[in-house]
């Protein structure tokens, strides 16, 4: 899989890091960007002239099925070589500022966009980026390997806690992990990306 | 042999052309019956399940580029392997149980024996007389 290093890179405003993941953050006026006229450019405001392309008509959810995972994302676009699993929620309750969204950032919704984004992967069979749009702010989130591997190993123990029958759904098995990944030894400190193959190849300390 | 793999493929960037930053995990479909888990404990099943269960990349930007999963050097473990700790599980599990039951009869035994040989001994009140 080629990765394009000439493609832009889009506007992030800000960025910062929690329990494992990189998350980038994108402000917006939700009154000017909830008027456009499109669905990428109400949805993704990030994007400057792409357009992905939705799968699915817009009143669609179309489940996701990887093993025992299971997901039904908002949106699901493709991009170029990958696909965008969108989450997004439209309550103004979720309007965070600017200055500490890192703090009002809820950790379940993070992991529960990521473990979206893992089952759209797996049943796709192409790469899939983690996006969350809540009231006024785009968020994209790179999980470490050490995050991948806990949401990945719990997922027959979510099964059985959730006494799922089938496959355990992406909330259902963010919730379940996010006490798991909380006791990570160094997943809540900030580490550089250098450091996570051997975070990733078990050696924890 | 390694069962069927599902490769998941998860993007760390994002630009105006496509993704990149290309990070992927092994999950296991994991095809033992609920029933045969639930003979376990929970927290050894949730280890062996684990270990069965997924393998994941630690060089970012690089997804392999053929899904082969039989090929893939960063799978540790199969399900082969939780089979086999599993029937590990029992057998250590029976051998404590034997240890623990012959020391406990060993232990009543003893106890016994002490009881029988105090009870022939000179009781308590009766003196004899020159």
């Amino acid at each position: 899989m080629s990765t394009d290093t000439t493609a832009p890179p889009v506007n992030w405003h800000d960025q910062t890091r929690l329990l494992g993941v990189q998350v980038h953050a994108f402000f917006f006026d939700p009154v000017e960007v909830d008027a456009r006229a499109s669905f990428v450019e109400r949805y993704l405001p990030v994007f400057t002239r792409a357009r992905p392309r939705r799968l699915g008509e817009e009143s669609d959810r179309v489940q996701y099925v990887a093993g025992d995972l299971s997901a039904q994302p908002d949106a699901v676009l493709e991009h170029g070589n990958g696909l965008i699993c969108l989450t997004y929620r439209h309550t103004d309750r979720l309007l965070i500022e600017r200055d500490r969204w890192a703090n009002m950032l809820r950790a379940d919704l993070m992991l529960q966009a990521i473990a979206g984004a893992m089952a759209v992967a797996g049943a796709r069979q192409q790469p899939a980026v983690a996006l969350l749009r809540i009231g006024n702010a785009l968020f994209q989130f790179a999980p470490s390997p050490p995050v991948l591997e806990c949401l990945a190993t719990n997922i027959a123990a979510a099964c059985r806690y959730w006494n799922a029958p089938k496959a355990v759904n992406a909330t259902q098995l963010a919730t379940f992990c996010e006490p798991k990944l909380r006791s990570l030894p160094g997943i809540a400190l900030s580490t550089s990306p250098s450091s996570w193959a051997g975070v990733a190849a078990g050696n924890w300390t | 042999m390694v069962p069927n793999l599902i490769q998941i493929q998860i993007a760390s960037a994002l630009s105006e052309d496509g993704v990149g930053d290309i990070r992927w995990v092994l999950l296991d479909p994991s095809d033992a019956s609920p029933e045969q888990e639930a003979s376990l404990p929970a927290q050894d099943a949730a280890v062996l399940s684990a270990a069965a269960q997924a393998a994941v990349s630690s060089t970012p930007g690089s997804a392999p580029a053929s899904a082969e999963p039989a090929r893939e050097p960063l799978s540790t473990s199969d399900a082969h392997d939780g089979h086999q700790a599993a029937w590990t599980y029992e057998v250590l599990r029976a051998l404590v149980l034997v240890a623990a039951l012959t020391a406990a009869w060993w232990t009543a035994v003893s106890l016994l024996d002490q009881r029988g040989a105090s009870s022939s001994g000179p009781q308590v009140g009766n003196r004899t007389t020159p």
